[in-house]
């Protein structure tokens, strides 16, 4: 698996909150839900929200999935 | 029930928060960090003043459980970096309680809005006088304004601590706030659960 590193989370992440900016922030979130889910913050919305809305969320979570596996979600 | 709307909010704040963390701790890239984090908190904030314009209780709580869970998370990854210090062991701890205190609050709520039937009845378990057991107007002080006062004074006590940044203080002056609004609108649920009229002070 292809592990994205700090750097390119972080420009990314500056692309989305430029088109936040310019008032689109349809595809700000589209663009922030393509930066892999850190393992900690997936954590914390399991916590707060359950796993069924952290799976269907639409948010990368690539290295979510490759450290817990799939399952962790129904856990 | 919550907009999923609200919680993508809260889901892209937290993974902005900790983005920007991560570049202000480890790459040295404050500038980009700081913009980051700063629009994590932003965001944050906007979600909390959602949640509380639509007079939503169980976000307002969710949303202080995933900020507080993540706070958790990054305090214990803290920890197994760079051992057991005393100062992050009682962050942890107090994260923790509070935590637990959510969890209290969010289960109280549900209770309350799903079985209203089964909350007068447990009000009778409850004593019918004393500062611990009711607020001014009679309705039980139970585990939800317990949850609120608790996280509202570690919320005060953070706020004093010297280190945290404008954009942080302000976020948790709305978490603050939002808690004492959860608080009056809670107790104006009890009140109806109860068939109390919702000016009328109870004293028992």
């Amino acid at each position: 698996m292809y592990a994205m590193t700090l750097d390119e989370k972080t420009n990314i992440a500056l692309r989305s909150i430029e088109l936040k900016k310019a008032g689109k922030k349809d595809e700000a979130m589209a663009l922030s839900k393509t930066i892999p889910v850190s393992l900690s913050v997936a954590k914390a919305m399991k916590m707060a929200f359950g796993g069924d809305y952290v799976k269907n969320s639409g948010f990368n979570l690539s290295e979510v999935e490759a450290v817990y596996g799939k399952e962790w979600f129904d856990r | 029930m919550v907009k999923n709307g609200l919680i993508d909010k809260i889901f892209d704040s937290v993974a902005n928060i900790d983005i920007g963390r991560q570049n202000l701790a480890t790459s040295g890239k404050t500038e980009a960090g700081l913009s980051i984090l700063t629009d994590g908190l932003q965001n944050a904030i906007s979600a909390y003043q959602e949640a509380r314009t639509n007079c939503n209780l169980e976000l307002i709580w969710r949303a202080e459980a995933a900020y507080l869970a993540h706070e958790k998370e990054i305090c214990e990854e803290t920890i197994r970096e760079k051992g057991k210090d005393m100062a992050n062991l009682l962050i942890l701890s107090g994260l923790s309680n509070m935590l637990v205190k959510s969890n209290d609050a969010l289960r109280s709520l549900n209770t309350l809005e799903t079985n209203p039937q089964d909350y007068v009845k447990a009000e009778t378990t409850h004593p019918t006088t004393g500062t611990p057991y009711r607020v001014r107007s009679g309705v039980p002080k139970d585990a939800f304004h317990n949850a609120c006062n608790y996280n509202i004074k570690c919320l005060q006590h953070s706020l004093a601590t010297p280190g945290i940044n404008q954009p942080e203080k302000e976020l948790m002056k709305h978490r603050i706030e939002n808690l004492q609004y959860a608080k009056i609108e809670y107790e104006k649920l009890q009140k109806k659960a109860l068939g109390l009229p919702e000016t009328t002070i109870k004293r028992r």
